[in-house]
Parts: structure tokens; sequence; C-alpha cells
């Protein structure tokens, strides 16, 4: 029994395929980095002074309006599977979970913001929803920001902007995320050059888990290398449009697969259907791998079968804690890959759901 | 002699004269070090004269740590990480070349704390997010959908005759 079942129960709400942009946009996520005025940086507090820190942030965000339903977690009160648990929800980052520091994070009602607090930062507020939609992220995000500055009081300066552990972060105190599929790009040799124009514009790419991970599935994350200089609106269009960009490059590497070799993409979607449906062991990167194709496969309409909300919910249900937490048998990698296996091969047989 | 510990013992007049701070707890080693003489001779004293050699080490280095942390200008270049806010006006000129090359500049100009901030436009996000999904509906040749759409800008922007990019 965890405490985190009602939180793991809910569907992941970003998570909402097909959404806009033929499902090639999965999400987008706005970070704001802040520090309190009043305490060191976390290299400089003792851990007595950051327990005292993660309590007083915690407590204003219990004080946010409409925060009543939100979730307030001391992470040494949840144990790791716990923790990893939240990370493949996306809604703590690995440093935080990983990390030994007195922390904290509190989860609004919806799933769809959340806060940690001492991670690198004293506070790191994000908010992310499906789709395309960096400013009215951002619009969520500075009503926040507004609410808990008068409590908490961050930490400025009138040359650099809001002040950060590394200056990396400094300025705006903002990344910008947008996670993209994109199967046709990948598999056309293509994707590297839509990609190269990406640094140029000083934004940066990373695998589907951020930092550190590889590009699993064709899901692809971009995000702002650069926070001090612009104005975090300016920052906000920037991004869309390179997203637009990137989805308008997407589309027309499906149709160039679909007029030239479309027999070659069917033959790729109805593979993975194939060991989807069929399969006795599956491991999280075989999933992640073949429900890219069911996913071009649904979007195309080469696929018959299109039932969304079951294709997201697999892939955050089948990683390796949320398993762990919904079933006692998945104990080690092993049983885990028989269980994914099952729960795939039930949920494909699930048909589609009933027309609008 | 390389290698030997040595331990220094320090009265609050000392602590005072050199600049360290227990707000955060006691003085982390690397900020006592940084202002210890690095001769290889025992350091044991309590005599206020071996504040005189750590400043003047400081003011040899022209760095001056920071007053409220602690934290040298060599902590933050071996980690790149800084001690506490504080230390970006302790060493605000230093960091403008660092800040410049990572961020191409460095003065900040957007939002900032408890002034009237001109919040996102969301009339105008509004617009763009219409003005996507006409163009969507367009390259889809949904042109119902499109006309829904052109109808719905024409209400955003409140003009009788709007022109409208393809």
């Amino acid at each position: 029994m965890s405490r985190l079942n009602d939180l793991l129960a809910r569907p992941v709400p970003w998570l909402s395929s097909p959404g806009e942009h033929d499902s090639i946009v999965v999400s987008t996520r706005v970070r704001l980095a802040r520090n309190c005025r009043e305490f060191a940086f976390r290299r400089k507090l003792s851990r007595h002074r950051q327990q005292e820190l993660v309590h007083h942030v915690l407590a204003s965000t219990s004080r946010l309006p409409d925060w009543q339903q939100a979730h307030h977690l001391f992470l040494d009160e949840l144990d790791e599977v716990e923790r990893i648990a939240l990370v493949e929800r996306q809604l703590a980052s690995r440093e935080l979970a990983n990390g030994k520091h007195p922390a904290g994070l509190s989860i609004s009602a919806d799933q769809r913001i959340s806060l940690m607090a001492n991670e690198e930062d004293h506070v790191r507020l994000q908010v992310t929803s499906s789709g395309l939609c960096a400013e009215a992220n951002l619009t969520q995000a500075v009503l926040i920001d507004q609410c808990l500055e008068a409590e908490l009081g961050w930490a400025f300066h009138d040359r650099y902007g809001y002040l950060t552990a590394c200056p990396t972060n400094v300025g705006t105190g903002m990344r910008i995320s947008v996670m993209l599929h994109l199967p046709a790009l990948a598999e056309s040799g293509e994707l590297k050059a839509a990609l190269r124009g990406l640094a140029a514009l000083h934004f940066t790419v990373r695998g589907a888990h951020g930092e550190g991970s590889e590009p699993t599935g064709h899901y692809f994350q971009f995000s702002n290398q650069r926070s001090l200089g612009m104005t975090e609106q300016t920052l906000a269009i920037e991004i869309t449009e390179t997203a637009e960009r990137l989805v308008a490059y997407e589309r027309l590497a499906r149709q160039a697969l679909l007029n030239q070799s479309r027999w070659r993409l069917e033959d790729k979607i109805f593979r993975a259907w194939g060991l989807l449906s069929q399969s006795r062991s599956l491991t999280g990167d075989e999933i992640a791998a073949e429900l890219s194709w069911i996913r071009l496969g649904a979007s195309t309409g080469i696929l018959p079968w299109r039932n969304w909300s079951v294709i997201d919910q697999l892939m955050v249900h089948c990683q390796p804690a949320h398993l762990q937490l919904e079933h006692t048998d998945a104990r080690d990698a092993q049983h885990r890959d028989r269980l994914r296996a099952t729960l795939v091969r039930e949920a494909l047989a699930t048909p589609n759901p009933s027309v609008n | 002699m390389v290698g030997a510990a040595h331990e220094i013992h320090l009265c609050t007049t000392c602590i005072q004269q050199l600049g360290l701070q227990l707000e955060s707890g006691p003085p982390t080693i690397a900020s006592i070090l940084s202002k210890a003489p690095v001769s290889e001779e025992s350091v044991e004293t309590e005599s206020p004269a071996i504040a005189s050699s750590p400043a003047a080490r400081s003011s040899a280095r022209k760095i001056p740590d920071c007053p409220t942390c602690g934290s040298a200008f060599a902590d933050f270049e071996s980690s790149k990480r800084f001690g506490c806010a504080h230390d970006y006006s302790v060493w605000e000129d230093l960091l403008s070349p660092l800040i410049v090359g990572y961020h191409g500049v460095d003065r900040h100009t957007g939002r900032r704390p408890g002034s009237v901030n001109p919040r996102v436009d969301e009339r105008q996000a509004k617009r763009r997010q219409l003005d996507a999904a006409l163009r969507n509906a367009v390259a889809h040749e949904d042109y119902t959908q499109a006309a829904h759409l052109r109808d719905e800008l024409r209400t955003l922007d409140g003009a009788s005759d709007t022109t409208l990019k393809p």
C-alpha cells in the first residue's frame, strides 16, 4: 500500500494524445527556478537549515489559492520505488529523487503542476500540459510565481535577474521544454539535419527523460539553453515557432514515407503490433520503441486501432517503479518484463473507443 | 610537512577578523583554508597575528570572499555553483565574462519581482493558437473548420475586415 496510491491511480494529465499537430507534439513544460533571499544555496546550508527551508516552502505552497486538494510530500517519507514513480510521471527530477538532501514536493490536484523544494535551487516550479502551449503554461507559472514571491521573497539582482545556484539558470530562471514524437524524421535520416538548426538557436535536444537519457522510441525533448537576456514571453514564442517548424518537417517526412515507401512503413507498424500483441516478455526499451510505431500507425491511419489513452497510459504504467507499486509480482526485472507483456496484450485487446 | 594535518583553533575575534560567518553553521574547510597561509609550517596559534597573513593573501589575490556565506571565488570556479545569492553582488563584474560566454549577454530583460509586470497577453496567445489551428486546418483541407477558425479570429480581433494571412 503506497502513500502515492491515489496519485498513481490518476492518468498522467499531460499525456492525452492525439491532441493537435497529429500527435507529433506530446507535451510542453515551463519551469521556473527561484531561491529565497533569507537562505544560502544548498551547498552552504546545514542539514537543519535545509529542513527548515523545505518546511518553509511547503507551508507556502499549501496556502496557494485553489491548492486545497494538492499533495504535499516530504521525500524522506517515501521509499526509493515511490520516488522513482514520481520521476516516471515527470513530477520530480532524478536529482531530487536520488538526492540525500531534505526535499519536498508539492503537486497540484490535476498533477499538471509540481513544485520541488530544495533541489539544486530552493524552488523549481514546473507546469506541464499536453500539446504545444508554452504561453498558456507560462501564464499559469507566472501567477503561482507571483503568489509565492510575496511569501518567500525571491533572490533577485538588478543586472543578473532571478538568482540561481548555477549561473546557467540565472535571469528568467526559465526553461521551456517541448517533447516531440519524430519517427518519420528519425527513420528517413533527416532528423540530424533538423536538429542541427536547433543548436544554432541555442536550444538543446535530449531524449524523453531529460538529462543523461538516450532518445528511445523516437521521442525528443528540446529546450532553451539560455535563460538570460530575453523576456519570458519572447522565449515562449521562439520555442513555439521552433516546435511548429519541427512539426512541419515531421509531417513532410511522414508524407514522403507514405508516398515513396508506404509498404516499409506499414511493415514496421504491423511488426510492432505483432510483437506487442503476442510477446510474452517485453523490456522497457522494447515497449518504448514498439509503442512509437503504434502511435505513428494510429496517427497516420495505417493502424485501424487507435485507442490513444491506452497507448499513453502504457507508456507510464509499464515503467519499472509503476509496475512495482501497482503489482505485487514485479519485484525483479524478469517478472516485470513478463508482466509488461501481459499488460500490453490485454491493452491492445481493448477495442477503439466508440466514435465521439 | 605535506600531508600532515594542520589544526587551527580560532577564537571569536579571529573569526570576525577573518570575515568568516557562522550563520550557516561552522565554516567549511575550504573557506578556512582559502584564508590560511600555504606555508608548510604548522599554523597552530591563537594569536591575532595570524589574521594579518590571510588578509594579506586576500588582498594580494584581490578577489574577496562572500561575507555572507564565506564562499571563495575559487570554490565557485571549481564547482560552478554559488554559495548564496549575495555572491552575485560580491563578484558582479568578475562574473560578467562567464555569463556572457554562456548566455550571450549579461543583463536581465525579463520579469522582475514586485513590479506590475506585463502579463503574458492572453489575447495574443489565443490569437497565435487560432492562427496555428487555422494553418493546420488548411493543410488538412478541412475548409469547414478553417472557416470556423477564421470567424473566431475575426471576433477576437474585433474588427470587421481583418486581413488574415493565408
